[in-house]
């Protein structure tokens, strides 16, 4: 959704959940610079992952930090999905953890993300190597209405994203119980009045989760909201996705669609039990529907009311970026970092058969002038790579040593050998100025190597959903991805796998190699991480050799907020701006 | 062209100098705006814009430029890392006469050019049509009066009723989604077309009405009695006794028509409908400029001060010709 403040439209689809599943697993800058080429001109801040079945509540105060005060939120769009089971997209999930506890969560402080137990005291044990988890919920977890939080209603939570009608989340538990990606065959969901035999509830406090295979990824899965606790008599179904009953620190008091949203305290929720969240503000009103630009010329003014305000989704405009870092005040009103995002240009694959056209379209493609009207560096480092940086296991690999501005000449001699030294592309973008503009140099960086290009486009809203059509008429399309979880079997397996194609599916390359798809099945049942990584790197290099994708960006996000918010940072498992340690400075 | 004395063309008797004596109206009428001082300086400048927007490849061969190349993105050191020109006043230098585009580093100077072409264009063709067909409109209701009349003011009324730029919006995305194929581009005089088709749909009841009112006056008038009688058929008294007397009102409502055509395609442009990229066009240079104006004050400027005097001059023409003809029924 971020499409509609920047022109990869379709990007932010997925979460991005950073965390290693082993503890240790340190990455740095040196090792990066050692093989063959720095991935970026600025250096990544590196992090350090692991678990901490430790943390207990409440969260340690913030320095500073005040209770009380109401801040304001404006996003251009609303929060697609509030329902846990059909919630994917970063910025939902940021919103959520205000709302909704899960099993498991991640703490962040300073440059140290570890996983911990939310509703659970940790982040799960397990006797057989992976295959039965054991989870045992904290005391006074409780619900909006002060009932307690039952091993019943996480279960419930779980068995409900089986239902055909939540089809939006991730589907990383229900495949694993099921052994199948055609899970809803094995359990239907619980409206039908089925109960999922594989978890199991022994007493009020405890959940088991049974598994045919090992699965060790299952803590940072339950970190997603999917893996979220609902009451069964409080699921109101369609309405939940609007209206969902709070676990968490704060409850819907009002939403009108695409409108407005107004979160309230859940006064039954107490700080003791809950590690990371730290519920300062008393009042969150959040306003959707104006621009970036005018909701970022809003917060640089900060008349009024928006002293307290922010936006939980939209990013520094490029048309006022320039000021914002060139002035002291406002350049400390912004969070900034590395997301788990890369960007890439998607290749219809169906209809640009000519391994050599496509090529063509990679050494043509015009990466740093669509990059400059983007914002500049401060967008994002050229990728070299599908997968991102902060992936386990990521190796800095330039297969192709495109320039970024284009190797016009390259181009023109593959078109040349190809035969078709005129080739038809079809350019598809969101309907939105930025994208209009994008669409201007991308079309002017293709024709310099002689391609026939026609821009195409797109209602912004239904962009991805278009492109992600087989039978789509387009052939070149923008796009991104962040890792759930930073193995990449969360990154590789949804845009590549073949067997994923259709409508509504992240597959929008269209890429369907029987090999490659049977060793993302091999990768995905490797159970040491460092191994994992290892041919998980060695996959991207061999299906970027096959150029379903231009890889365009490692992303970065910059977002402002008013002088009186305190306790902004960036939630570096999603990318965006931090809610749970917001404050407002007296 | 005739030279009918004795019917009162337009203009009042009374104030017939004594120079204008044995004058047709039409030599009155020149003499008069060759007086107005604000009328022939406005007029130059519509003149300048015109030949300008007519030599546009001519400029851009002798300047060495196109409006299409993105100059800035291209050649380093134009534009800093925010996309915005690196030079003093948005990039003016001799190479880039007017500076640089922000973000997409085109020149300034060839857009404005070919902008005015866009503006231009649409404008007269607008002009034009609705002229035409106004006229058309007007002489008919008004002249067969009757049941006629009544159903055209019903009609006038109606499409006043509509409200113009909503539908405008509207419309503009429709149509393109008719006539444009899955994998084609919407061509460049389909967007013309189509600005100016929803303009014309649009603008012809204001010179509708006024025909209509005017023909209605006239028709009364002992003159066309006079022609009736002595057996001139319809179509000799539209074409020599109403038409001459219209001419004002025409040339009048044709010059005011131009201005506000133009406005309202730069409205439109500002608002992301109507002519789109790659195609220059004043309104969406302005719409990108106010979004810029803080770190590029030049580039909102620019466009901005050009449409303001294209207007302004456009305007002024209108009153002069007015003032010149002195149609009583407009003032």
């Amino acid at each position: 959704m971020t499409g509609l403040t920047r022109p990869r439209v379709a990007l932010l689809l997925s979460a991005a959940l950073l965390l290693t599943a082993c503890g240790d697993d340190k990455k740095d800058d040196s090792a990066a610079a050692g093989s063959t080429k720095a991935p970026s001109e600025a250096g990544q801040i590196v992090y350090h992952y692991g678990t901490d079945d430790t943390a207990q509540g409440p969260a340690a105060p913030i320095p500073g930090a005040v209770t009380g005060g109401t801040v304001r939120v404006y996003n251009v769009v609303d929060f697609g999905h509030l329902d846990p089971a059909r919630i994917y997209s970063n910025y939902e999930q940021a919103v959520a953890l205000l709302m909704t506890r899960t099993l498991t969560t991640y703490k962040q402080s300073g440059s140290d993300v570890n996983l911990v137990g939310d509703l659970a005291t940790n982040t799960g044990v397990t006797s057989d190597g992976g295959k039965t988890w054991t989870y045992t919920l904290r005391n006074g977890v409780t619900w909006e209405d002060g009932s307690p939080i039952t091993s019943a209603d996480v279960k419930y939570g779980i068995e409900r994203t089986f239902d055909k009608t939540y089809v939006e989340g991730p589907t990383y538990l229900q495949s694993w119980f099921a052994n199948s990606q055609d899970f809803r065959k094995y359990y239907p969901g619980p409206y039908g009045g089925k109960s999922l035999d594989a978890i199991r509830t022994p007493d009020a406090r405890t959940v088991v989760l049974k598994f045919s295979k090992p699965q060790p990824d299952v803590p940072f899965a339950l970190a997603m909201p999917a893996g979220a606790a609902v009451k069964a008599s409080k699921d109101t179904r369609a309405k939940y996705d609007v209206d969902p009953f709070s676990s968490g620190p704060y409850k819907v008091e009002s939403h009108k669609v695409d409108k407005s949203l107004t979160l309230v305290r859940n006064t039954n929720w107490k700080p003791e039990s809950d590690p990371i969240r730290h519920a300062y503000v008393d009042r969150w009103e959040f306003a959707f529907g104006e621009l970036p630009l005018a909701t970022n010329q809003r917060l640089i003014a900060a008349n009024g009311d928006d002293q307290a305000g922010m936006t939980s989704l939209d990013q520094v405009s490029p048309e006022v970026l320039q000021q914002v870092v060139s002035t002291p005040d406002l350049l400390s009103r912004t969070i900034s970092g590395y997301t788990p995002f890369s960007t890439y240009y998607a290749i219809n694959t169906k209809r640009i058969t000519d391994l050599r056209v496509r090529k063509a379209l990679m050494y043509a493609f015009p990466r740093q002038q669509v990059r400059q009207i983007l914002g500049g560096p401060d967008t994002g480092d050229f990728a070299t790579t599908i997968g991102s940086p902060t992936l386990v296991g990521h190796e800095t690999s330039d297969l192709f040593q495109v320039p970024p501005a284009g190797d016009v000449e390259k181009a023109k001699a593959l078109l040349a050998e190809a035969g078709v030294p005129n080739q038809k592309v079809v350019y598809a973008y969101g309907n939105l100025p930025r994208g209009e503009q994008v669409a201007v140099a991308v079309v002017a960086g293709l024709e310099r190597a002689g391609f026939t290009v026609v821009k195409k486009p797109v209602n912004a809203k239904t962009f991805s959903e278009d492109v992600s059509d087989p039978d789509n008429s387009y052939d070149l399309y923008g796009g991104g991805w962040g890792a759930d979880w930073p193995t990449g079997a969360t990154v590789y397996p949804p845009l590549f796998d073949g067997r994923k194609i259709g409508r509504g599916s992240f597959n929008t390359s269209f890429l369907n190699d029987p090999a490659i798809n049977k060793e993302m099945d091999q990768i995905s049942r490797i159970q040491d991480p460092a191994e994992a990584g290892k041919r998980w790197a060695a996959l991207d290099r061999k299906i970027l050799a096959m150029v379903p994708v231009i890889p365009d960006l490692y992303d970065k996000n910059r977002q402002l907020y008013g002088p009186k918010i305190g306790g902004a940072v960036q939630d570096n498992v999603l990318g965006i701006i931090s809610l749970t340690g917001i404050f407002v400075k007296q | 062209m005739t030279t009918v004395l004795l019917e009162p063309v337009g203009g009042d008797p009374t104030r017939l100098g004594s120079a204008d004596l044995g004058r047709s109206p039409r030599q009155i009428a020149w003499r008069r705006f060759r007086r107005d001082r604000v009328g022939v300086w406005s007029g130059i400048v519509v003149l300048f814009f015109i030949v300008v927007a007519a030599a546009a490849p001519l400029i851009a061969q002798l300047y060495g430029k196109d409006p299409k190349t993105t100059y800035g993105l291209n050649q380093p050191g134009l534009l800093n890392d925010y996309s915005f020109p690196i030079g003093a006043r948005g990039g003016m230098s001799s190479e880039y006469w007017l500076g640089l585009e922000p973000g997409l580093g085109r020149d300034v100077f060839m857009q404005l050019v070919y902008g005015a072409r866009t503006s231009l264009l649409i404008a007269f063709a607008v002009a034009l049509i609705t002229s035409v067909v106004g006229v058309l409109f007007g002489i008919v209701t008004g002249y067969l009066g009757g049941r006629v009349d009544a159903v055209g003011a019903w009609i006038i009324d109606v499409m006043l009723a509509f409200p113009g730029l909503l539908l405008l919006i509207a419309l503009s995305v429709v149509i393109e989604d008719v006539f444009v194929g899955e994998e084609e581009d919407a061509s460049t005089p389909l967007r013309f077309f189509t600005v100016i088709l929803l303009f014309s749909i649009f603008g012809w009841v204001f010179q509708a009405r006024l025909i209509r009112g005017q023909v209605l006056s006239l028709r009364e008038r002992e003159f066309v009695d006079a022609a009736r009688m002595s057996g001139a058929g319809t179509w000799r008294i539209v074409r020599r006794e109403l038409l001459p007397n219209l001419w004002s009102p025409i040339l009048v409502t044709f010059s005011m028509a131009v201005p506000a055509t133009i406005t309202g395609e730069a409205a439109l442009s500002f608002l992301g409908v109507g002519i789109v990229e790659p195609i220059p066009d004043w309104g969406r240079m302005v719409n990108h400029g106010a979004q810029v104006y803080l770190a590029d004050p030049t580039y909102m400027l620019i466009p901005g001060g050009a449409l303001l005097v294209m207007v302004l001059a456009f305007n002024l023409l209108g009153d002069a010709v007015r003032d010149a003809l002195d149609s009583k029924g407009l003032r």
